[in-house]
């Protein structure tokens, strides 16, 4: 029998002594128990123990070394067939060692006493019991449904598993909310843009290092962050051997330091050096022609400022070369460009025709930094073009795509869904996607996308309505967003809030409920898919430890205690359709939240680790093989599959969008407008038939020069597992490892030249001021920002994170400042992405 | 009874109340400071040391809720745990839990028989732990078994080295009198016992 604490006290009472031997009773325990000599002490000998890394997206399958329940050490999982098979893995995955031994971490399930809200409001968290937790969420859920407005509920993701299908996906719906609002235009849907509107690819791309002859990096810094890190650590030996590499990024990134070519542009003028290349490619007849094509006589008519009759060439796999050169690219010339993005016209050309000469085996590395700008979806198309010019696209050395990996979907729901529920989705999301200034045109559909930064302010002016409800979970919103203090303030006004989380945010300072998730390495159930060096692969997150803490699996487990209470008090359709989740292999139906999770998991990913399933990869005895091996492989990619067919509107790769004309007009004709009108609204400067053409852009930023003199940008951290990991101390003590920064410091680098004029020196405390907000830090006096540029990492500046993370928790005081504080909210309105990058905004610069 | 008995009974109650002290205050909270009061009374060694402290300490208990919050400020966090309830952040000097004075505690569990209740979701060298483990000790004593060693051991080598910090950050970072009154019994109390214990030895 377990003894409560009233028993004990009881028979003190009664006694007068509590732990009487004599009488042969027994003692009295809480936290210890009685092994009756079960519990032997466990072996010191560890074993590795396959799961995944998700610290950034490139999602490696990793092994853990578990020794009597405890993580002690990380490697890649040596079971992978991609680039990092030899058990290498980048520091993010060491470092969550000590996220999941985090003492700041959330432990149990806790309650907001103090009812006011905001920044320097302490919610006084009181800890709850999980039952406590879920009788008052389901009492809010009901209340909404018991009104007919359940979609006054919005469901906020972050990072996610495959899992996410069920708190992200079904459990909104049979609830009766459309408002599941992901994260993903903060990350860089940009980036998807430039491939699908000139491929018909919404995804990263991969990339075969292994065979390729050039490397041209459009603000990617693939030694150091996002994405496929791991890889590029391994192969860029061989890389370097092989193929020249050229980094255009306005800093000295750990990439562009190893690299032949840097080319440090101003920052968002990324798109003049894509156009000026593609011109030198063309005028020069350096384009690739099994793949393109060439003039009908092959007499190069690509004449600087000659207008080219389309008649005369004649195109493979492209649709479109003649127009764009006609259209954009015919005064393009890299003389242009040098005035535009301030790199040396004789570097253009240099670069663009060292990459054609490779072709087809030359890599045009499209990433956020060119994209995730106010006008980054045309440069994120140029940068991208560039592949199809080389036919480098799909191609052996190329940019690629990924295999298959077959999974299954989830039980149909609608029979579970009822009036309340049907009515409820049929409202419009809360984050203003398809709104004629955002047409967030995901795979060509007019709100087909998330406009995840908008979201504050569709709360804040109850636009389309107000929300009374919200969940958010593996995610920081007023940290990870530009224009922050609006999230503050929508959170504020949040009339209840919960937030999953494993490790404590600012969002949580923002919380009614705060429940403890399982921490992705080392505690939950999930899946993942990626791709890397020709393998795609699917690998499973796993309990690998025993967790320290009182935690459960965000997007299952507490869905699924949600929908048990919600049945206990009448409402019963959600725990019906979870508990029609059946074990492939015994049929059973789940009986609890945990085997809930494991019958998602092994209902989704049947496909690969059911022997009587053919896979494209790896085969599996079965269930028990494959949870053992962690990770399923493919076979190696078939390059040129898509050749014959893009699946664009034309089917070939588009220099001539038709595929963004279409979706354009379309958009347009659901505002009854046209596309100029729409090019205008969403602050893109093209005009006429060059909407559908990658072009150049100027960078659009905020500020007046004469108030606001230099060009601010960030940049990311080798050591950001998704800005999770500040509160490590490893973090902080290695933040060095990021060119120009400092041990536990937040820097703004400047160039000496800057700083001589600014009277500044390194170490100084300065305060950063844009249009829109204020910083502090301290300053670098560092060479690898041009002059007139500003650049800082994101990542720091955490003021309620733990106790390493921020510099003084309990006075409020950051460790240096968040970037989003200073950076305006702004948008690629056609993608609907964060508009970050690019140089979004000036700023000036104020010693303190 | 014999005196040694006697003392030991107290001895093993105060390591049980102390250990109740540090979970979330319910409302048998004055229950349990009034208990420990008695069992600290009945030691005369003890008493002159901290009976006045376990008196105000009974006094103070005014508003739960509060006592909550500290609580949970403390010991719980988030964000900023303020007294980390956990012997490897200081035996070990780094700001993380299961470290590898966390599993030899565990194993020293797993010596007398014992395992972490299912339901007590911590590290083995969470304080409440600790304290408790001591007081299954001195209660196997009480039955007839040979524990002394053992518990002068565990009190050398894993509970004395870190409570003295803890308390001390306890005393500096709590919102009211409990815990820091709390704090300082704690301290003194296993200071007393390790001389008392040792001289047993």
């Amino acid at each position: 029998m377990k003894l409560t604490r009233r028993s004990f006290i009881k028979a003190a009472g009664a006694t007068g002594v509590i732990a009487v031997g004599a009488t042969g009773s027994k003692p009295m325990l809480q936290a210890l128990a009685e092994s009756n000599g079960t519990e032997k002490a466990k072996s010191m000998q560890g074993e590795w123990r396959p799961t995944v890394c998700q610290g950034c997206t490139t999602w490696c399958a990793i092994q853990v070394y578990v020794v009597n329940g405890r993580a002690v050490k990380v490697r890649g999982n040596v079971n992978s067939k991609s680039n990092n098979a030899d058990g290498k893995v980048c520091p993010r995955a060491h470092m969550s060692l000590q996220q999941v031994y985090d003492p700041d971490r959330i432990k149990t399930p806790m309650k907001r006493t103090n009812p006011k809200k905001g920044r320097n409001e302490d919610p006084k968290f009181v800890p709850i019991t999980w039952d406590e937790a879920m009788n008052e969420i389901a009492d809010r859920f009901l209340e909404l449904r018991k009104n007919n407005e359940p979609h006054k509920f919005v469901l906020m993701r972050g990072r996610y598993t495959y899992l996410r299908e069920i708190l992200y996906g079904a459990f909104p719906d049979l609830i009766g909310s459309p408002n599941s609002i992901s994260h993903s235009a903060i990350c860089a849907e940009a980036e998807k843009f430039g491939s699908y509107f000139t491929e018909h690819n919404w995804d990263y791309r991969d990339y075969d290092l292994k065979n390729t002859r050039y490397v041209l990096l459009w603000g990617a810094d693939p030694l150091a962050s996002n994405r496929q890190v791991p890889q590029a650590l391994k192969m860029w030996g061989e890389v370097m051997d092989n193929a020249k590499v050229a980094a255009v990024d306005p800093r000295l990134s750990a990439t562009a330091a190893k690299a032949d070519d840097w080319m440090p542009v101003i920052p968002g003028e990324d798109g003049a050096l894509a156009v000026a290349m593609a011109h030198v490619i063309l005028s020069e007849g350096l384009w690739y022609k099994p793949f393109v094509g060439d003039f009908v006589d092959g007499v190069n008519r690509f004449k600087q400022g000659a207008t080219v009759d389309p008649e005369t060439f004649s195109e493979k796999y492209t649709y479109g070369i003649v127009q764009w050169w006609n259209l954009e690219l015919k005064n393009r010339t890299p003389e242009w460009a040098e005035e535009r993005s301030g790199i040396p016209a004789e570097q253009i050309r240099k670069v663009a025709r060292g990459f054609a000469d490779a072709a087809p085996r030359a890599i045009s590395w499209l990433a956020p930094g060119t994209a995730m700008q106010v006008r980054g979806g045309y440069a994120a198309m140029a940068s991208h073009a560039l592949n199809g010019l080389v036919g480098s696209t799909d191609n052996v050395g190329g940019a690629i795509r990924k295999s298959s990996i077959p999974t299954n979907g989830i039980p149909d729901l609608k029979p579970f869904m009822d009036d309340i529920a049907k009515v409820g989705n049929d409202h419009k999301k809360m984050d203003q996607r398809g709104y004629k200034e955002f047409p967030a045109m995901k795979k060509g559909k007019s709100g087909g996308g998330v406009v995840t930064n908008r979201l504050a302010d569709g709360i804040l002016q109850e636009d389309p309505y107000d929300v009374k409800m919200a969940i958010g979970y593996w995610n920081n919103l007023p940290f990870s967003c530009s224009g922050a203090s609006r999230w503050e303030e929508a959170l504020t006004k949040l009339p209840f809030f919960v937030h999953i989380t494993t490790n404590p945010a600012e969002m949580t300072m923002f919380a009614d409920i705060v429940l403890p998730a399982a921490q992705s390495v080392f505690e939950r159930l999930g899946y993942i898919k990626s791709k890397a060096g020709t393998i795609a692969w699917l690998a499973m997150n796993q309990r690998v430890i025993d967790p320290v803490w009182d935690v459960r699996v965000d997007e299952t487990e507490i869905p699924y205690m949600i929908a048990e209470k919600l049945a206990e008090k009448g409402f019963t359709n959600i725990l019906d359709y979870f508990n029609s989740f059946k074990d492939p292999e015994t049929g059973k139906n789940p009986a609890n939240s945990w085997e809930f999770t494991e019958h998602v998991l092994k209902i989704m990913t049947q496909p690969v680790w059911d022997p009587a399933i053919k896979s494209n990869g790896d085969q599996f005895r079965g269930w028990q093989e494959f949870k053992k091996i962690g990770v399923w492989n493919s076979e190696p990619y078939k390059f040129r599959n898509k050749w014959d067919d893009f699946g664009t509107d034309s089917g070939k790769f588009e220099f001539y969008s038709e595929s963004l004309k279409h979706a354009l007009e379309k958009h347009a004709k659901k505002h009854n407008t046209d596309v100029d009108d729409i090019m205008e609204t969403t602050k893109y400067t093209a005009r006429g038939e060059l909407a559908f053409v990658p072009h150049y852009e100027e960078a659009y930023r905020w500020g007046d020069e004469s108030e606001y003199p230099y060009i601010f940008f960030e940049h990311r951290s080798r050591l950001n597992r998704e800005a999770r990991s500040a509160n490590c101390e490893w973090y902080q003590e290695f933040k060095d490892v990021d060119p120009g920064d400092e041990k536990w410091g937040d820097v703004a680098k400047v160039n000496p030249v800057d700083a001589a004029k600014l009277g500044l020196k390194s170490g100084d405390n300065v305060r950063l001021t844009s249009p829109t907000g204020k910083i502090e830090c301290t300053v670098k006096i560092w060479e690898g920002v041009r002059p007139g540029t500003i650049a800082k990492c994101y990542g720091q500046g955490h003021w309620a994170y733990g106790r390493v993370a921020a510099n003084d928790f309990k006075k409020h005081m950051p460790r240096g400042g968040n970037n989003n504080e200073l950076l305006p909210a702004d948008y690629e309105r056609l993608s609907g992405s964060t508009a970050r990058h690019g140089g979004v905004t000036r700023i000036k610069v104020e010693k303190v | 009874m014999t005196k040694v008995v006697t003392s030991n009974q107290s001895r093993a109650n105060i390591y049980k109340l102390l250990s109740l002290c540090y979970q979330p205050p319910y409302e048998d909270l004055d229950n349990i400071v009034s208990s420990l009061r008695e069992e600290i009374d009945k030691l005369p060694a003890i008493k002159y040391k901290i009976g006045t402290l376990a008196e105000e300490l009974a006094s103070c208990i005014s508003d739960l809720e509060h006592t909550k919050v500290d609580h949970a400020k403390l010991f719980i966090g988030p964000f900023d745990l303020l007294a980390p309830p956990y012997g490897s952040i200081y035996l070990e000097g780094k700001r993380k839990v299961m470290g590898d004075t966390t599993m030899e505690v565990m194993i020293k569990y797993q010596e007398a028989g014992l395992k972490l209740d299912d339901e007590f979701k911590e590290p083995p060298d969470h304080i409440t732990i600790e304290l408790e483990f001591m007081y299954y000790l001195i209660f196997k004593e009480l039955q007839g078994q040979e524990t002394n060693e053992y518990q002068t051991e565990f009190l050398i080598n894993y509970l004395e080295p870190w409570v003295g910090e803890f308390c001390h950050r306890i005393i500096q970072n709590a919102g009211n009198d409990f815990y820091k009154l709390l704090a300082k019994i704690t301290a003194s109390f296993i200071k007393a016992d390790m001389k008392v214990n040792s001289l047993v030895c």
